[in-house]
């Protein structure tokens, strides 16, 4: 079945016209047709996502999104994010990219490359940091190198949706039918909603679950900026869980393509008994459906007992699934750019060293 | 950077938030705005009692303190300069229950402009008393408006006499940006006065106590401030409450002749912000306040040597730290320099966890490569270093261990590895990362989330040792083996 969701951009390989491949940036007016071409594809990332680069943009990021064309027809590109300083040490990021036609991987992938090089040359980065939510390394991936940190979870837990309500059900561990059914007995309602108003309810609930956690949580303001961007595209809502009229946890899904992903979530210290993440997710796992998802994606998982997820993983993993490792982020690194800043430094410091 | 806003309603009102950051509630505002305007507006009145004012706010498009100044029916003009319409449309409608429809009073004139290029077009001693309520600084370019430069074009449209006043940040969670903001004032030819004030709605937020400052080109003295007279109708500010917020604990006040002032050409304000290098008190001076209606200062106008925020200065100070870890091993590095936080969703120990994946880092180049592209332009380089590198490669080329390392060569490599750190620190993102590729799991802290203290002694320090003791030794040699293949997984 994962087959099918995910996948590397050299499966499926369709014979090559000889046409060659363009690139250039994408204009605004295509917005609809970038959009579409990414959501199209099984590893089409909301990362990649016009929206999202919008969101990106108040955040301070610079965005360039450019297309790759076969003769009139958009076929791939990427979305590269910068976050301006004046050092000359940066990176070009594309989270979720690069989008590269399957039969055209490796010129597609050329041209990114030399389209980098130039922004990088522009905006004084040293590498760029790709993350494709690829199952495998094509071979088009030369000169790539595997980076420390992901931006996207490497590991996930992938629920599919196609089956009907009670093979979902079926598939699920014993303790989260148990659990699920213990929270609808206890009355905890659930709601999806794209209203605003919610975000303050949304980012309580998270980060108290940051602070009882211990681990990295964005500010108020983020949220503020994300919510507002997704739900004005269309593809994000809060859901809520409550019990006699207090939230007791919330999550942020986002929808793109054929995905639902469940991208931040907390649940109160309280009332714990009442097992309402359990039915917070259930709802939102039917909510995907109605919108046509056919993947749930629990948006970081961990097989290790001694990893920072394994506490969550346990969790998700009583609503059954099955685990999906993409290759993660890599870097390419631009050693003329990297040369430059060397030598800025080593000239300039020279005197301050003995 | 664009601009968001936000709107959050709740039973007894409105939350307004520009970037995330909470500009009022309705609960309190009254609080922030009213110890904002009234003392300066009152002492103008005072210095000036036969004179119609003229009243210039910078920023404030919501309209609440133009509302406080309109209090003053000796006030005869407003300017009120705002760089962002939107937040000037909402000062029209959604702000208008609150701010008593000042934005359409016909002593006030809206601009809707950057408050430089404005006040750059007035002329000298143009007005009685100058409000600045700009919004918290989120980036470098920000800090336009809180640089000595702005503060001198200020009291150049100030009447000699004039007051003004200006939104600081918090001197109980920003102590060094919250000082540097008052040597600038200083520095600028205005007498300062810092007031902090506890408002709860910013206190929820975490922002504790909030600071502002009161100046003139003239001391502000305690017998003038006994005798200002307020409007009537104010809800929250009183003479003794006033007096209060001038006394800070001498705990906080401590750094606020170490700081350097804040300049167009060398920045230090975001640095600070950014970097609060916040410190377990002294006992023995626990309970002592400095009240700074009592005492006048002159500045200090201490100039930054550099932007300590800048690639070149975490080189510079990561240098300075190898040959003092040389010389003495057991010293304990000053980790805010050496990896200074670069992004306001950042805390210290979020940037010094991107230690951990320094090794990786380093291992992901090909060195080989590197040098030779740098070797290709060795005419670029200073001649010694040069042929340092060139020794290295044919070390490297050789497959010769790279041990006991020349100092230039380990200065080198000490510049590549803060370069690496750098890239991966600006991008704020990074530290929110899902995971590392090494299987350990990054978006967690290891700790508590307190700021440390420099030579608070943890992990991250014992890093930083090992890369400053081992820049010549073994660990290199295996990051640069050119058999380790742990790239290629």
């Amino acid at each position: 079945m994962m087959n099918e969701l995910t996948g590397s951009p050299e499966q499926n390989l369709i014979v090559k016209k000889k046409i060659s491949l363009r690139i250039r940036q994408l204009n605004l007016a295509e917005r609809d047709l970038w959009d579409s071409l990414v959501k199209a594809l099984p590893a089409g990332c909301f990362m990649q996502s016009w929206a999202w680069a919008d969101f990106k943009e108040l955040e301070g990021y610079k965005t360039f999104r450019y297309g790759l064309f076969l003769d009139k027809s958009l076929v791939g590109g990427c979305i590269f994010y910068y976050y301006p300083h004046s050092s000359q040490a940066n990176l070009l990021i594309a989270a979720g990219g690069p989008i590269l036609p399957p039969a055209y991987a490796d010129e597609g992938i050329q041209l990114l490359k030399e389209t980098a090089a130039n922004l990088a040359k522009e905006v004084g980065a040293i590498a760029l940091r790709i993350e494709p939510i690829w199952t495998e390394k094509p071979a088009c991936f030369e000169g790539f190198v595997r980076a420390p940190a992901d931006l996207l979870p490497s590991e996930t837990l992938l629920i599919d949706l196609r089956p009907n309500e009670a093979e979902i059900l079926a598939a699920m561990k014993p303790k989260g039918r148990y659990n699920l059914r213990l929270s609808n007995r206890h009355g905890v309602a659930t709601e999806f909603t794209t209203n605003s108003q919610a975000i303050p309810l949304f980012y309580d609930i998270f980060w108290e679950t940051v602070q009882r956690q211990q681990f990295f949580g964005e500010p108020y303001g983020f949220f503020i900026n994300l919510c507002q961007s997704l739900f004005a595209a269309n593809m994000a809502e809060i859901g809520l869980a409550t019990w006699r009229g207090k939230v007791l946890a919330a999550i942020l899904v986002v929808y793109w393509g054929n995905r639902a992903t469940y991208l931040y979530g907390g649940r109160s210290f309280e009332h714990r008994q009442m097992m309402a993440t359990y039915a917070l997710h259930w709802a939102a796992m039917q909510q995907a459906k109605a919108r046509g998802c056919t993947v749930y994606d629990f948006y970081g998982f961990s097989r290790e007992p001694n990893h920072a997820y394994a506490n969550f993983s346990k969790f998700k993993s009583q609503f059954g699934g099955v685990p999906v490792t993409t290759i993660g982020a890599h870097d390419y690194f631009f050693y003329e750019r990297l040369a430059d800043t060397l030598i800025s430094l080593l000239r300039n410091l020279e005197g301050d060293s003995k | 950077m664009a601009t968001s806003l936000f709107i959050e309603h709740h039973a007894n009102g409105l939350a307004f938030y520009i970037n995330g950051d909470l500009q009022f509630d309705t609960a309190d505002e009254a609080l922030y705005h009213e110890y904002l305007v009234i003392p300066t507006v009152s002492l103008a009145l005072q210095r000036f009692p036969e004179n119609d004012l003229r009243v210039l706010i910078c920023g404030g498009g919501d309209g609440l303190a133009a509302r406080d100044v309109l209090r003053f029916s000796q006030v005869s003009h407003i300017d009120l300069v705002d760089c962002n319409p939107e937040v000037l449309e909402l000062g029209t409608t959604a702000f208008k229950p609150y701010n008593a429809g000042s934005l359409e009073n016909e002593r006030v004139t809206v601009y809707s402009q950057e408050a430089l290029e404005f006040v750059s077009t007035v002329a000298d001693n143009s007005y009685h008393a100058i409000i600045c309520d700009f919004t918290y600084p989120t980036c470098p370019e920000d800090t336009t408006i809180y640089s000595r430069e702005w503060f001198q074009q200020i009291n150049r449209v100030l009447m000699p006499g004039g007051t003004i006043s200006t939104n600081g940040v918090s001197p109980e969670n920003r102590s060094n940006g919250f000082w540097c903001l008052y040597q600038t004032l200083l520095s600028a030819g205005l007498k300062a006065k810092p007031l902090q004030l506890e408002i709860p709605s910013f206190h929820r937020h975490g922002y504790g106590n909030w600071g502002f400052f009161l100046g003139s080109q003239a001391q502000i003295l305690r017998s003038e401030i006994e005798v200002i007279v307020f409007p009537e109708d104010l809800q929250t500010i009183t003479h003794e409450k006033l007096f209060q917020t001038f006394v800070f604990s001498e705990e906080i006040t401590r750094s606020r002749h170490d700081v350097t002032i804040h300049t167009l050409e060398c920045p230090q304000l975001f640095y600070y912000l950014l970097n609060p290098s916040f410190e377990l008190g002294e006992k023995e001076n626990a309970g002592t306040t400095v009240d700074f209606l009592e005492i006048q200062e002159s500045g200090t106008a201490i100039l930054g040597s550099r932007d300590l925020l800048k690639l070149e200065s975490m080189a510079q100070a990561w240098l300075e730290q190898m040959y003092e870890s040389s010389a003495s091993p057991d010293a304990q590095p000053n980790i805010t320099k050496l990896l200074p936080v670069q992004h306001r969703y950042h805390s210290p120990k979020m940037t010094r966890e991107g230690l951990a994946y320094l090794r990786h880092l380093l291992g992901e180049i090909d060195l080989s490569r590197l040098l030779n592209t740098l070797l290709e332009r060795s005419q670029e380089l200073p001649p010694k270093i040069a042929g340092e590198l060139k020794q290295l490669a044919e070390k490297i080329r050789a497959g010769q261990p790279i041990v006991n390392l020349p100092p230039k060569t380990a200065e080198f490599l000490m510049m590549l590895s803060v370069t690496l750190l750098m890239a991966n620190l600006l991008t704020p993102d990074a530290v929110f990362a899902k995971g590392y590729s090494s299987g350990t799991s990054s978006g967690y802290s290891s700790g508590t989330s307190v700021y440390y203290t420099d030579g608070y002694i943890n992990w991250e320090l014992k890093i930083v040792g090992l890369v400053m003791i081992g820049i010549g030794g073994g660990w290199l040699y295996n990051i640069f083996n050119p058999s380790d293949s742990s790239n290629d997984e």
